[in-house]
C-alpha cells in the first residue's frame, strides 16, 4: 500500500496557517517523508468555497501527500471526498484532534473524541467513499477523565483507517503542558495499524529518540519544523547513516528564508504571512528581537528580504 | 419598658465583672508553679515527650509525602466527574438509571415512557417529546430506553452510564 511507500517515517504535520503549498515543498525538499494540508473543511468543499480550493493547491513534485479533512456529518465527509476523487493527492486525514473553540463547538476536531460512535461512522464514511488510504489523527484524550486514544484507536482500525496519529495531549491542554509518550505507545501496543507518535519534537535528536523509544511507526512533528526544515534532513540522515550532521549555519538559515520569501512572493500570496516564517527562522539568533519588530512592519518581500541579507553578513 | 432597659446595662456590667475576676482566678492558678494545676516536671520527662513529639510528626510527613505525588491526577477515586460529549442532531441518546446530563447547547427532546426524567433543576417531571431546558441538570430514573431525541447538534455534560445510537 501506498502508506508503506513513503520515502520514510518522518511525517510534517497538518497546521492551519502554516503548511501552505510552499512550505510544503520547502520541507518535502529537506526530506519530510510525508506533508499534509492545512485542515479543509468538508462542508466548504462541498459548497464549492473559493479559499478552500487554493488550500487543496500543491507542487507536482510533492507526492506523495495528504488532504486533511475536518468536519461532523460522516455524509458531508464522503461527499467531499467523493467530490476530490480527480485532485492529485494521495492520502485522506480526518482532523479528530484540533482543540480550538469554534471547531470544537461545531462537534469537529477533537470533538468526535467524545463521541466515538460517530467518530466511527465518519472514518466508515471516509472509507466508503475514497479510492485512497483513509488516515485519523487524534489526541490522547478530550479531558483527562475521558481518556480514550485506545477506544478511538481501536475503532478506527474497525473502521478501516490505514494508520493513526495520536498527539500526546487532551483537548483541554490545547498546546500546554507536556505530550505524553507512554499513553502514544500504550495505542501503538493497542492495534495492529501503523501508529504515528506525534507530540514536542522539537530536534532532529528528540525525534530520534521517540522514534526508537515509543516503537510508533513514524512520528510527526509540528511546531518543531517552523523555521527549521533541518530538523527532517538531520533526522533522516540519521536514522539512515548513524551520524548527525551539524546545525544549520546562520548563513544556510538566512538563505533559505530569502529563498522561502521569494517563493512566496512568487506564488503572490499574502506577504504578511511571511513574517512569521522570518521571526521562527531568525529566533535566537542576534539582536533577533529588534529584527523582527523591523519584519513585523515590513509589508513587501523587498522591504523583507532587505532585513535578511544584513544577517548574511553577520554569520561569517 | 424605659424602666426595664435602665436594669439591663449594671446587669450586663456585674456578669462581665464576674466574668473578668473569674478568669483572672484561673490565670494566676495556672501561673502558679508546682502547684496541682501546674507541677514541675523532670528534664527526662520533657526529653521523652518531645521524643513521641516528633516521631509522630515525623510519621505524619512521610504520609503526606506518600499521597502528595497522586493529588497530580485530577480525578480523585471514586468521584465521577461530569463528561463533555458531543451529539449530532437526529441522533437518541439512551441513559441508564442514575445517569445525569445537562444540555449546554442545542436541543433536544424527552424519550420516556409513561413516566418521563426528572427535570432536578425545576423541580419537575418531563414526559416523553417535551424539550428539555439548557442548564438543567436532568436525572434518568430507570434503566428502561429512556433518554434523548437530538433535535439540533447538542453539547452535552454526562455523569453515569449511557449510549448513543446515530
Ligand atoms: C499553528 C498550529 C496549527 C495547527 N493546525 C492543525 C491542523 O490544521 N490540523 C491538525 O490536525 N493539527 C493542527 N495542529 C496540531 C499539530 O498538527 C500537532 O498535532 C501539534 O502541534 C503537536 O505537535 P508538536 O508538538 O510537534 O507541535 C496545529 C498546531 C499549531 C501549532
Amino acid at each position: 500500500m501506498l502508506l508503506d511507500s513513503l520515502k520514510n517515517n518522518i511525517y510534517m504535520a497538518p497546521m492551519a496557517g502554516v503548511t501552505d503549498r510552499v512550505f510544503r515543498a520547502l520541507v518535502h525538499s529537506h526530506g519530510a517523508g510525508l506533508t499534509f494540508s492545512e485542515m479543509v473543511s468538508a462542508k466548504s468543499i462541498v459548497y464549492r468555497n473559493k479559499n478552500t480550493a487554493r488550500l487543496l493547491e500543491n507542487a507536482p513534485h510533492v507526492r506523495p501527500w495528504a488532504v486533511q479533512f475536518f468536519g461532523h456529518e460522516p455524509e458531508i465527509l464522503a461527499e467531499a471526498i467523493h467530490m476530490l476523487e480527480d485532485c492529485p493527492f494521495d492520502i485522506v486525514n480526518i482532523n479528530m484532534g484540533c482543540p480550538m473553540p469554534k471547531i470544537v463547538k461545531n462537534g469537529e476536531g477533537a470533538a468526535l473524541m467524545t463521541n466515538p460512535p460517530l467518530a466511527g461512522r465518519m472514518i466508515e464514511a471516509a472509507v466508503r467513499a475514497s479510492s485512497r488510504p483513509v488516515t485519523v489523527k487524534i489526541r490522547k484524550g478530550f479531558t483527562p477523565s475521558s481518556l480514550n486514544a485506545i477506544e478511538m484507536a481501536k475503532i478506527a482500525e474497525a473502521a478501516g483507517a490505514a494508520n493513526i496519529t495520536v498527539h500526546g495531549r487532551t483537548r483541554d491542554q490545547y498546546y500546554t503542558g507536556t505530550a505524553d509518550w507512554e499513553a502514544i505507545a500504550a495505542v501503538k501496543k493497542a492495534v495492529k495499524i501503523p501508529v504515528i507518535g506525534n507530540g514536542d519534537i522539537f530536534s532532529a535528536e528528540v525525534a530520534v529518540k521517540r522514534l526508537q523509544e515509543s516503537g510508533c511507526d513514524g512520528i510527526m512533528i509540528a511546531r518543531g519544523a517552523m523555521g527549521n526544515p533541518w530538523i527532517f534532513s538531520r533526522t533522516v540522515a540519521y536514522l539512515e547513516t548513524g551520524v548527525m550532521p551539524p546545525e544549520p549555519t546562520q548563513e544556510e538559515i538566512i538563505k533559505t528564508a530569502i529563498a522561502h520569501l521569494n517563493a512566496v512572493a512568487e506564488e503572490k500570496s499574502n506577504i504578511v504571512e511571511m513574517r512569521k516564517h522570518l521571526s521562527w527562522y531568525t529566533k535566537g539568533m542576534h539582536s533577533s528581537a529588534e529584527l523582527r519588530s523591523k519584519i513585523n512592519s515590513a509589508k513587501t518581500s523587498q522591504e523583507m528580504e532587505a532585513l535578511l541579507v544584513p544577517m548574511l553578513d553577520k554569520a561569517k | 419598658m424605659k424602666h426595664a432597659k435602665n436594669y439591663i446595662y449594671p446587669a450586663i456590667i456585674a456578669a462581665l465583672a464576674v466574668l473578668l475576676i473569674l478568669s483572672h482566678l484561673q490565670a494566676t492558678a495556672y501561673a502558679q508553679p508546682g502547684t496541682a494545676n501546674d507541677p514541675l516536671v523532670t528534664q527526662r520527662y520533657v526529653d521523652e515527650r518531645i521524643a513521641v513529639l516528633q516521631a509522630q510528626i515525623t510519621s505524619l510527613q512521610n504520609q503526606l509525602g506518600n499521597i502528595e505525588p497522586g493529588t497530580t491526577t485530577s480525578v480523585e477515586a471514586g468521584v465521577v466527574p461530569f463528561t463533555p460529549v458531543f451529539v449530532p442532531r437526529g441522533s437518541t441518546l439512551i441513559a441508564e438509571a442514575g445517569a445525569e446530563f445537562i444540555l449546554r447547547s442545542g436541543s433536544a427532546n424527552v424519550v420516556a415512557g409513561p413516566n418521563g426524567l426528572v427535570d432536578v433543576t425545576a423541580g419537575q417531571d418531563i414526559a416523553n417529546g417535551q424539550p428539555i431546558s439548557r442548564n438543567h441538570l436532568i436525572l434518568v430514573p430507570a434503566t428502561d430506553g429512556r433518554g434523548l431525541q437530538i433535535i439540533s447538534d447538542a453539547w452535552l455534560m454526562i455523569k453515569g452510564g449511557y449510549s448513543i445510537v446515530i
